[in-house]
């Protein structure tokens, strides 16, 4: 109610008038969202975040207590485009009107990030991110490529990586701006030029940290789509460990360093030499070896004393006519005769037997000792020859027939011959 | 990407020229056939006529694939779009 009366007139005091303006202001006046630059700005001691704001033509006074300046995950600073949300405020005590502030956000980033969210709603609709498409990365690449700045980091770190694990792989790089007008078009052609170029196994995209606006070529749909349309698989490495960008989802593979991504498609050449190692030595053990040639030696072995079998009986048996027939003629001479046909006959079959003990002791013998050595031709040089129809290899001789051709290996040389 | 052919032990005893399939065989198969190889001689499970060959054969990829690891220094080159289209190397 005014306080002094002038004849009909009411006058309130300043301070009423103040509070009458606060009032109304608070009324019809809920919270507002504006944006504007900040032109000035200073953190008192109490905590308390006062500013000015402006456009081109109008500015505002501007305060944001402690609490909420508290809060805020960007630094205020003369020349920042703001994002506000705020209600105003007449300060009775100085007549100044501010605008207090409950929320407050760099103007550029807040935009972007509402782009991102669309995009990547949009993209993914489409399918560009479905994980059923992600291809495997290859074991051991013929050459990589890198479509990157020549003079960041991504490229760096990976020939590091390259020259300690596999100095010998090549690598393509094609040389694009990485943020800026019309970065993300050169990093799509990047990707189209290695598809086209045909010669790398797999492609690593990317760039070193920065802002989401520095990111933000990677998060166009140029360069998503370019990912997704690649033949060769990518792995993208777009700024630090904790920056997400479109292009990592539409990736075969994310890395959270160049370094990492490098360690995804280059193996160790030390692994690999050992594996290889490891497959040769085996090969080259012939214990298993053994036991096939054991097979054909002991068939060898059988055939060879059955062989001296026969003539040992015969021997005997030759020897036991012999005796009869003797036997049948004059005693005196007879037996002088067959004395001497005995005793030579005796020696023969001693020695026949000295022989058959001997030798058939001794090839078996030899190539037990001879075979625990290497490699299959070398049994041919003992002496062995192998002995094939048909391509086919013969260990039985009751499979031929007369006039069969065969095919003979020798340890020096072959044959062809024909079965009598 | 390299092609992706379907290669057996058979395939390769019987090639013509297994120097020429190996040098077109990506690295990852050369190797797991070897292994493939390597097991099944070690096995006993080729008859003499095959073993041997496949002796033969186990001992090439060896040298193939020790010659592909052992290959010479570090090679960046850097591609570009050329005027008339085409791709620049250098």
């Amino acid at each position: 109610m005014p306080r002094i009366a002038q004849g009909e007139k009411e006058y309130f005091s300043i301070s009423e008038l103040a509070h009458l303006l606060n009032a109304t202001l608070e009324t019809s006046f809920p919270r507002i969202r504006f944006e504007g630059e900040i032109s000035e700005c200073t953190l008192a001691k109490s905590g308390h975040l006062y500013m000015r704001l402006k456009d081109d033509t109008s500015q505002l006074e501007a305060v944001m207590w402690r609490g909420n300046a508290q809060t805020l995950t960007f630094k205020p600073e003369r020349g920042v485009q703001v994002l506000c949300e705020g209600r105003p405020n007449l300060y009775a005590g100085s007549g100044k009107l501010q605008m207090v502030l409950s929320s407050m956000s760099p103007s550029g980033e807040g935009a972007l990030q509402r782009r991102f969210l669309e995009l990547k709603a949009k993209l993914e609709k489409e399918g560009l991110f479905d994980l059923s498409r992600k291809r495997q990365l290859p074991f051991f690449p013929n050459a990589i490529g890198v479509v990157t700045s020549a003079s960041g980091a991504v490229i760096h770190d990976i020939m590091v990586k390259i020259k300690e694990r596999m100095p010998s792989l090549p690598v393509y790089l094609v040389d694009v701006r990485v943020q800026g007008e019309g970065a993300a078009h050169e990093i799509a052609e990047g990707i189209k030029l290695l598809n086209e170029h045909s010669k790398v196994d797999v492609m690593i995209v990317g760039r070193g940290g920065g802002s989401l606006e520095d990111l933000w070529a990677f998060n166009e749909e140029e360069v998503v789509r370019a990912i997704f349309a690649s033949r060769i698989p990518v792995i993208s490495s777009v700024g630090h460990e904790s920056d997400v960008s479109l292009s990592d989802f539409a990736a075969d593979k994310r890395a959270p360093t160049p370094t990492a991504a490098a360690e995804m498609v280059v193996p160790k050449r030390s692994d690999l030499v050992a594996r290889i190692e490891e497959l040769s030595g085996r090969l080259s053990e012939y214990s298993r070896w053994f036991s096939v040639f054991e097979q054909h030696v002991d068939i060898l072995d059988q055939r060879l004393s059955s062989k001296m079998e026969a003539i040992f009986q015969h021997a005997e048996s030759a020897l036991k006519r012999g005796e009869a027939s003797l036997k049948a003629l004059h005693p005196q001479r007879i037996l002088q005769l067959s004395s001497q046909r005995v005793s030579a006959l005796e020696m023969q079959l001693g020695s026949a037997l000295e022989r058959v003990l001997s030798s058939k002791k001794n090839p078996v013998a030899v190539l037990a000792g001879r075979l625990e050595a290497l490699n299959p031709y070398k049994v041919l040089k003992r002496g062995y020859s192998l002995v094939q129809k048909d391509g086919h290899v013969v260990s039985n001789a009751l499979e031929l027939k007369k006039n069969d051709p065969l095919h003979i290996v020798f340890g020096e040389g072959d044959v062809r011959a024909r079965v009598e | 990407m390299a092609k992706e052919k379907e290669i057996t032990i058979e395939t390769l005893l019987e090639a013509k020229d297994p120097a020429k399939l190996l040098q077109e065989l990506p690295f990852e198969q050369s190797l797991h056939l070897l292994e493939t190889l390597v097991a099944a001689v070690e096995r006993g499970a080729l008859p003499l006529e095959r073993s041997i060959q496949s002796y033969e054969k186990g001992a090439l990829i060896v040298e193939h694939l020790r010659e592909t690891l052992t290959k010479a220094e570090a090679r960046l080159a850097t591609l570009k779009r050329g005027k008339g289209g085409e791709i620049v190397e250098s």
